[in-house]
């Protein structure tokens, strides 16, 4: 049971390193190991716990209650904002395609929402304040931490090779004759 | 109706614990030599004021008070997805209407 648990929180502590990983960009190497991490956290947050105490298993619900009518939302969004002539290319197919599965999820989740209280609304708010509390004081406390350290060092010049391929670049990207013409 | 403010305070907490635990978790993995050492204390410390406040609140230790915490902030904040759901909705529904219309030359 305790172990049940552990892998519950170990699967979500994984998919948020996943995606903490993932988004550190190319420049870092290991942001390649974000993506497997995340997928392998979902994996074991579905597949593994079995016998889960009642918090957890509180979560456990929740969580696969919202999966259930989030998928169809996410994917039919995305067919939509692909089907838009800003974001994509225009399709009526696209669009009703998109449509039909935001209905679709929202099918499912009216009945599960539909008996909402004032209580769960004021609960969730209070909920809400303290996660937006939180992250406001992380990030006052981060560009507290940015402004305190000054510079460390200046970086190096760039090399001649570095001025050639930065000159190509801006000459590719803006024309003119290399002779500020 | 309504919730008690000893209610209302662990929720607080709970929300607390988990903004800072995602930082810490964030901080942990995307450590490099850019990092300000000194910003990761903030997430430290909100993580235990909040440890502390739910522990005096609900007479728990400390690991079950964290989880318990944890748990009740991410199924409020779970509950509160069909609000966002209805807002995205709006916005692809403006998006269908609004931007799948002709542009004319003397549209700006």
């Amino acid at each position: 049971m305790v172990v049940d648990e552990a892998i519950l929180w170990s699967s979500l502590v994984l998919l948020v390193t996943g995606l903490s990983l993932h988004r550190m960009g190319p420049s870092f190497h290991r942001s390649r190991f974000g993506f497997p991490l995340a997928l392998l956290g979902v994996a074991s947050f579905f597949l593994l716990p079995e016998n889960l105490g009642d918090p957890e298993i509180e979560v456990y619900d929740s969580i696969i209650a919202l999966v259930k009518w989030v998928a169809p939302f996410v994917l039919g969004a995305i067919i939509v904002l692909r089907s838009s002539s800003t974001y994509g290319e225009p399709s009526s197919f696209g669009l009703l395609l998109g449509w039909s599965l935001i209905a679709i999820s929202w099918i499912i989740a009216y009945p599960e929402h539909v008996s909402v209280s004032s209580t769960d609304v004021i609960g969730a708010s209070s909920s809400l304040l303290g996660i937006l509390l939180g992250l406001t004081l992380v990030y006052i406390g981060v560009s507290f931490s940015e402004r305190s350290v000054g510079l460390e060092s200046y970086s190096d010049p760039l090399s001649e090779e570095e001025g050639e391929l930065v000159r190509t670049i801006l000459l590719r990207r803006l024309g003119g004759d290399g002779h500020g013409d | 109706m309504a919730i008690d403010f000893s209610e209302f305070m662990l929720l607080v907490a709970g929300g607390v614990a988990l903004s800072a635990s995602f930082s810490i978790i964030h901080f942990a993995s995307t450590l490099n030599r850019f990092n300000r050492s000194l910003a990761i204390f903030v997430p430290i410390i909100l993580c235990g004021a909040s440890i502390y406040t739910t522990m005096m609140l609900s007479d728990t230790g400390p690991a079950s008070s964290f989880s318990d915490s944890i748990a009740s902030s991410i199924v409020s904040l779970v509950s509160l997805f069909p609000i966002f759901a209805a807002v995205l909705t709006i916005a692809l529904f403006r998006i269908t209407l609004l931007t799948n219309r002709p542009v004319g030359a003397s549209s700006q």
